[in-house]
């Protein structure tokens, strides 16, 4: 136990200068700057979309700055010795995948809510040129297909794909924006409502919460915290 | 599909590897280099013996290539990870602090890296350990869990996937309850309110909710 001891302090000494460091983190109010450049949006950008029930905001700017920059990149490689090649390839190749990653991310929400989407011009924003057009066109599909089957043998009356009824029913499947979401505090926000009738939480940079998505919506929204 | 079932279900582990890779490492390179331009910004130049930082998929390359050390992140350190496992172990205890990618960091460095690192057995030893001490922590999390929220601080990311199932599918169940009991309820006030002469109503409502009223 005598021996453990002095290990202990230097743990300790290493613990303290951590919290310290993040201690002063902690002060600045504003999220990471560091933290801001094309790639670093992009890769909190998917990471939220995965973890978001809903699409939110497409990240056009930074998506296309890097694909402009992937191709400068590519251009570059030829005339570089083997080894920098080799490095900036597959730099180039990382980027790719996140950019790919991103868009599945988005897509996987258009088609299982598809109708929802297009549904309001609220919600056409967040979807990029492309992507509407894939939403159009899959929408187009999935109807045909669904007359052809069976929908053109009903009454007419029984042939809508978008019926909303009093009491609140609804045939277009929406996402559940009550989902549980993981996030995490990226600038401290101070003391948080989570609910009218619950005392507010102190929300420091670094806490991390599970709790519904539609309560730490507009934060996710300002930036404010990421989800996880 | 445009995502895996696995996916839909958080991430899977080459993409939490992904994520950890683009964290920072320092290195000692062993062979003179340029600085290279890469998409995220400059790293290096790469002056030997003097220690820079890389992305660890950049280290992990040069270390594979015989280009360079990687310096063992001070977390990383038998002695540190021995006064983490006392810590978790202490009796309500949170849980210590840890980078959020720590379990993917280790990973790969023990992987490629493991003459860098000082007594690679006991760190290996030492970060089950700790593992299993959070494992067993977060599972009696899952006693807490409410409709609402949950502060959960310094889990790490694959620790936080490795629960996102279980976690997120009780918190929604719950939160369907939640809502049940407050239908029921608010019903059951209204029910008073109106008094008997609405009886009939009700006795229809409760053959079709019959979930909530037998609560």
């Amino acid at each position: 136990m005598e021996t453990a001891d002095p290990h202990a302090d230097v743990a300790m000494d290493v613990e303290e200068r951590a919290e310290a460091e993040t201690g002063s983190e902690a002060e600045s109010s504003v999220g990471d700057d560091a933290e801001d450049d094309d790639l670093s949006v992009l890769m909190r950008a998917w990471v939220n979309e995965r973890g978001a029930p809903e699409l939110l905001e497409y990240e056009g700017a930074a998506l296309e700055n890097l694909m402009e920059l992937v191709e400068f990149q590519t251009q570059r490689i030829a005339s570089q010795p083997a080894v920098v090649a080799n490095i900036l390839r597959m730099d180039v190749d990382r980027v790719k995948y996140l950019v790919r990653s991103y868009l599945r991310a988005r897509l996987a929400k258009i088609e299982r809510h598809t109708a929802h989407y297009l549904g309001s011009p609220e919600h056409r924003a967040r979807l990029s040129q492309n992507e509407l057009d894939y939403a159009q066109g899959f929408a187009a599909l999935e109807e045909r297909h669904l007359r052809r089957s069976f929908l053109d043998q009903l009454d007419p009356h029984l042939r809508r794909l978008d019926e909303t009824a009093a009491e609140g029913m609804d045939m277009v499947p929406r996402p559940d924006l009550d989902a549980a979401v993981f996030c995490r505090v990226r600038a401290t926000v101070g003391e948080f409502q989570f609910d009218a009738s619950e005392d507010p939480i102190v929300m420091r940079r670094n806490n991390i919460f599970i709790t519904r998505y539609s309560i730490v919506r507009s934060l996710l929204a300002d930036g404010k915290v990421e989800l996880i | 599909m445009a995502t895996s079932e696995a996916q839909q279900e958080g991430f899977t582990m080459p993409e939490l590897e992904y994520l950890a890779q683009c964290e920072d490492v320092t290195i000692v390179p062993l062979h003179r280099m340029e600085r290279l331009e890469l998409v995220r910004g400059a790293v290096g130049p790469f002056r030997p013996p003097q220690k820079t930082q890389v992305p660890l998929w950049l280290a992990v390359m040069l270390k594979r290539a015989n280009r360079c050390r990687i310096v063992a992140p001070a977390w990383l350190g038998a002695d540190h990870l021995r006064a983490l496992c006392r810590e978790e172990d202490a009796p309500d205890a949170l849980f210590t602090r840890l980078p959020p990618h720590y379990l993917e960091i280790a990973h790969a460095l023990l992987a490629v890296a493991e003459d860098d690192l000082a007594d690679a057995q006991a760190v290996r030893r030492l970060l089950q350990d700790l593992r299993e001490t959070r494992q067993t922590k977060t599972r009696e999390g899952l006693k807490l869990l409410n409709s609402l929220q949950l502060q959960m601080d310094n889990l790490s990311a694959a620790e936080i996937n490795e629960i996102r199932p279980l976690f997120g599918r009780s918190f929604d169940m719950l939160r369907r309850l939640d809502a049940l009991a407050a239908t029921a309820a608010d019903r059951a006030h209204r029910g008073s309110q109106l008094g008997p002469a609405d009886d009939s109503q009700y006795a229809d409502d409760a053959d079709d909710d019959d979930f909530a009223y037998a609560r």
